[in-house]
């Protein structure tokens, strides 16, 4: 079976930007594998001559007609920006 | 080593799609508007708003797929596509991973005359993400950048190729072929320079002969076929020199750099899974009915290679001028239509490479843009058939349409540039300029028959171009018998 390392915990926590403390990422390697664990349960069920589930709701083809509506307003836009600078959303060094 | 080496080529093309409203919001896609006004809650990633899919943008995306010979699928969905960019401001793009909308086409292409099937692998559908302004001169020298997200959430579909391309140049003809037909279908502006045709290309070498694929890089920042085909053959150079070097290329995404002429490193590849992919639950999935798939595919119009074969075959142009000719739409419209007006379309295809084209290209312009109408062309080479003007003043005709956009008729009327045919009027020019030109007329009789070549422009000369050549060198003959 699979097992979830520290490691693996540090990279996923990585690439959602969170910040685990040391002591987090015990707790969710910890968890994380009881999570696999349950999962590997799962692997057992035949599922040979079952569909996959892609969409779990009766729903198919919602569309809207190509129909141009109404925008918010420049105002409405930037309220809750941090920061604005001439109309454009000012964000932070990238790289 | 020492075994030759091969380029293995693919490109991932981005196509704007020329719908009035975004993928899943009701937004505009026109462009060119105020920073962030073209925007709502659902393109902005607000919580709460629930985005639903423009059907245009599936229809588009069946007609670009029927055209590259797609298989389309019956069943197709979303996916997020997961990462943190500010161009993005869910943090996710919305793709289709999983279950692409088309799959396995092919497109058929020419070099050096010889054809040659390029497949496709897959086309889906995906969301563009806003534009960023960085405050320095690149991202890694700014202290920060700024969003606009107008084009956030605007439809694009994007064609992914198998890795058939074998040179730079093959890669710059199918992707002018490729551009050439989704123009036909309507569903793209597709301007590389306007950023609704974006390509990226995947390349490695391997030895002549191998199967295996070697490390790849990915190019991006190219802005037009030239520099398509100028960025692979430095970067095929690259990898060459590295590799008889005994290196090994390292998977990496390099950007063209258009002015140094060179690639160089932005990132090294991430892989598919740090993106996370998992399915959008916020859109159902796409069922396409085999009627709508139908319907969509039988109102598709001639292609280009079609087209092409058409006006070789039954207009008997040469395949070259052919393949200019329906190279572009509205280029082969403009040609489809003259020849509705004057029935002789070597004619018109002779004048549309050589004189139009011309003048198009040293002024930068589409032909959509000209003033020139088919009509006008057909009536100018008539006109010019019927004896009235010379070939000669038809071309000044002509830059005079292209300026102005006036009748030809008018421009000649006005200009005084009606051809003289009438022999009583020639006669005295052409006295006068066998008189001033003993040593001509002497060569001629001594039987050096060019010399009656530099009398006939002497004579143009005087006439402005306006006389006869056919009634001149008809005198001129009668005259050093």
């Amino acid at each position: 079976m699979v097992k979830i390392t520290v490691k693996d915990v540090e990279k996923m926590a990585d690439l959602a930007k969170l910040e685990l403390s040391a002591e987090e990422s015990l707790n969710f390697e910890q968890s994380l594998q009881v999570i696999l664990e349950q999962m590997e349960v799962l692997q057992q069920v035949e599922t040979n001559r079952v569909e996959p589930t892609v969409y779990v709701l009766p729903a198919k083809n919602v569309f809207r007609e190509d129909q141009v509506g109404t925008c918010l307003s420049k105002e409405e836009v930037l309220v809750n920006a941090p920061e604005v600078e001439n109309g454009y959303f000012k964000v932070p060094r990238i790289i | 080593m020492g075994a030759e080496l091969e380029a293995v080529i693919g490109l991932e093309i981005h196509v704007e799609l020329k719908t009035k409203t975004k993928i899943f919001c009701s937004c505009p896609t026109k462009f060119g508007g105020e920073e962030n006004t073209h925007v709502c809650p659902v393109c902005l990633g607000l919580p709460g708003a629930l985005p639903v899919l423009n059907k245009k943008v599936v229809e588009y995306a069946v007609r670009a797929g029927v055209a590259l010979n797609c298989a389309i699928e019956s069943y197709s969905k979303f996916d997020r596509k997961n990462y943190f960019y500010p161009d993005l401001p869910t943090a996710y793009q919305i793709s289709q991973y999983y279950m692409p909308i088309c799959r396995t086409g092919y497109l058929e292409i020419e070099v050096n005359g010889k054809k040659k099937k390029i497949r496709i692998n897959r086309i889906h559908l995906e969301e563009d993400a806003g534009k960023l302004v960085h405050s320095g001169n690149s991202i890694t020298s700014s202290q920060y950048s700024l969003a606009d997200y107008n084009r956030g959430g605007a439809g694009l579909i994007e064609i992914v190729s198998e890795p058939d391309l074998g040179s730079a140049e093959e890669a710059r003809i199918f992707l002018e072929q490729l551009r050439a037909v989704l123009e036909y279908t309507g569903v793209s502006d597709v301007k590389m320079e306007e950023g609704s045709l974006r390509c990226d290309a995947n390349i490695s070498l391997r030895p002549v002969g191998s199967s295996k694929l070697g490390t790849k890089t990915e190019i991006k920042n190219m802005n037009s076929f030239r520099a398509l085909e100028r960025a692979l053959e430095y970067e095929i150079e690259r990898q060459q020199e590295v590799l008889e070097e005994g290196g090994i290329i390292v998977q990496e995404t390099r950007a063209w750099d258009e002015g140094k002429g060179m690639t160089t490193v932005m990132r090294s590849k991430e892989e598919a899974h740090d993106y996370r992919y998992f399915p959008d639950p916020d859109l159902p999935p796409i069922i396409l009915e085999s009627e709508w798939v139908e319907e969509i595919r039988t109102s598709l119009p001639e292609l280009p290679e079609a087209r092409k074969e058409r006006l070789v075959k039954e207009l008997g142009l040469s395949a070259y001028d052919a393949g200019v000719l329906t190279g572009s739409k509205v280029l082969a419209e403009f040609f489809d239509e003259t020849v509705t007006f004057y029935n002789k379309p070597k004619a018109i295809a002779n004048w549309m490479m050589v004189e139009y084209l011309g003048l198009l290209n040293a002024n930068n312009m589409e032909i959509d843009q000209s003033k020139v109408t088919p009509q006008q062309l057909a009536i100018l080479l008539q006109v010019q058939d019927e004896g009235k003007i010379s070939g000669k003043i038809a071309k000044i005709v002509f830059a005079e349409m292209f300026a102005t956009g006036k009748d030809p008729e008018i421009i000649i009327k006005e200009k005084g540039l009606v051809q003289i045919s009438d022999e009583g009027a020639l006669v005295t020019v052409v006295d006068r300029v066998i008189d001033a030109n003993p040593q001509s007329v002497e060569d001629f009789r001594g039987g050096k028959k060019k010399a009656i070549g530099f009398l006939v422009g002497q004579i143009m000369k005087e006439t402005k171009g306006q006389a006869n050549p056919g009634v001149v060198n008809k005198l001129l003959q009668e005259k050093l018998k």
